[in-house]
């Protein structure tokens, strides 16, 4: 991989990884780019070992998955401040995209390390062959997971509202 | 089957890159280099202790070459451990998929837990004891505020790194805890 088709690589790739990161860590920006940093040192420092038997960017999920999953997390205890001129404001924001996604997070964090990946990688819109690959699973486990998370996941984000 | 899911997902702010590709890269440089020379400063300490040892160690055997022998060799022998536990890690963050790796780092884990429990207890141990039988020496050597100063800092300094070791334990046990299959 020469240094011109890393940084197309990069730019391509960085928003999903920085995305599925996003999504593993429940929101924590600096934690997901932290996580994001690491995965493109190791596609740089280790690009002689991918030997093109798969997509690039199959490899290059597999380091982000692999970061994500042996991540020591740091989890702080949210804090809920209550300001009363807020609360207004916040009523209005209810149904806003900040709000959704920051619940969609918080139900995501409750599943297992390998179903958060998966809803991760399909919320990217990863094929699910590929996401079989990534992870190690067959594509109709995969698909049978899927199904269930999603369940999982909608009835989380419905009875949160 | 796009659903209520995918609309959130996708409704959220474009990500811009923190860093620049060719910022990766000089950090990748970076880190690469550094390990190369901890590497080498590792195997040089190491082959300068192990000729020491072979050569010159039975001609002078005094408390203080003791000490300060057992302290250094405590030393190299624990940050050894740590950089091959974490040259693992990595090796099977490339090599491995999801599942492989989650299983990998259940053992992983496991295997830190001894070196947690028995190993780092034993070097620490070691190097008290090296470092103990250096104060004699110290003693005459310096004046008595020198040496007090001496044993508070040694008392100071041993404090924090047990409190640095046991935090990172307690963090690595608890994920071991956390880790599902």
């Amino acid at each position: 991989m020469t240094e011109n088709q890393f940084t197309d690589t990069y730019n391509q790739l960085y928003p999903k990884v920085y995305r599925l990161c996003m999504g593993y860590v429940s929101g924590d920006e600096c934690t997901a780019k932290e996580l994001c940093q690491q995965t493109f040192i190791k596609v740089w420092n280790h690009r002689s070992s991918f030997k093109g038997d798969a997509e690039i960017s199959t490899w290059i999920y597999r380091i982000a998955v692999n970061c994500c999953l042996g991540h020591l997390k740091k989890k702080k205890p949210l804090k809920l401040t209550i300001d009363p001129n807020t609360v207004a404001d916040a009523l209005e924001d209810e149904e806003s995209p900040a709000n959704d996604i920051q619940q969609l997070y918080q139900c995501i964090d409750q599943l297992k390390s390998i179903n958060k990946t998966v809803i991760l990688l399909e919320l990217e819109q990863v094929p699910q062959e590929e996401i079989a690959t990534t992870l190690g699973y067959s594509h109709g486990s995969i698909r049978t997971r899927l199904s269930r998370i999603r369940e999982a996941l909608l009835k989380c984000i419905t009875h949160d509202r | 089957m796009t659903d209520r899911l995918d609309t959130i997902w996708d409704n959220q702010t474009a990500a811009v890159p923190a860093f620049l590709p060719k910022d990766i890269i000089k950090m990748a440089r970076t880190q690469r280099r550094k390990q190369k020379i901890g590497m080498a400063v590792m195997s040089i300490t190491t082959g300068i202790l192990i000729t020491y040892l072979i050569w010159q160690f039975p001609k002078e055997v005094n408390a203080f070459m003791i000490g300060l022998f057992i302290m250094i060799a405590s030393m190299v022998i624990r940050i050894a451990i740590e950089y091959y536990s974490r040259l693992r890690k990595v090796a099977g963050i490339m090599q491995m998929d999801g599942k492989e790796y989650l299983g990998y780092l259940k053992t992983y884990y496991q295997w830190r837990k001894w070196v947690h429990y028995a190993i780092t207890p034993l070097c620490f141990g070691a190097y008290l004891i090296g470092l103990i039988q250096l104060f004699p020496y110290f003693k005459a050597a310096f004046s008595s505020g020198f040496y007090t100063y001496l044993i508070v800092s040694a008392v100071v300094s041993l404090s924090m790194i047990a409190i640095i070791i046991i935090r990172q334990i307690k963090a690595e046990l608890k994920f071991l805890k956390c880790l599902q299959f």
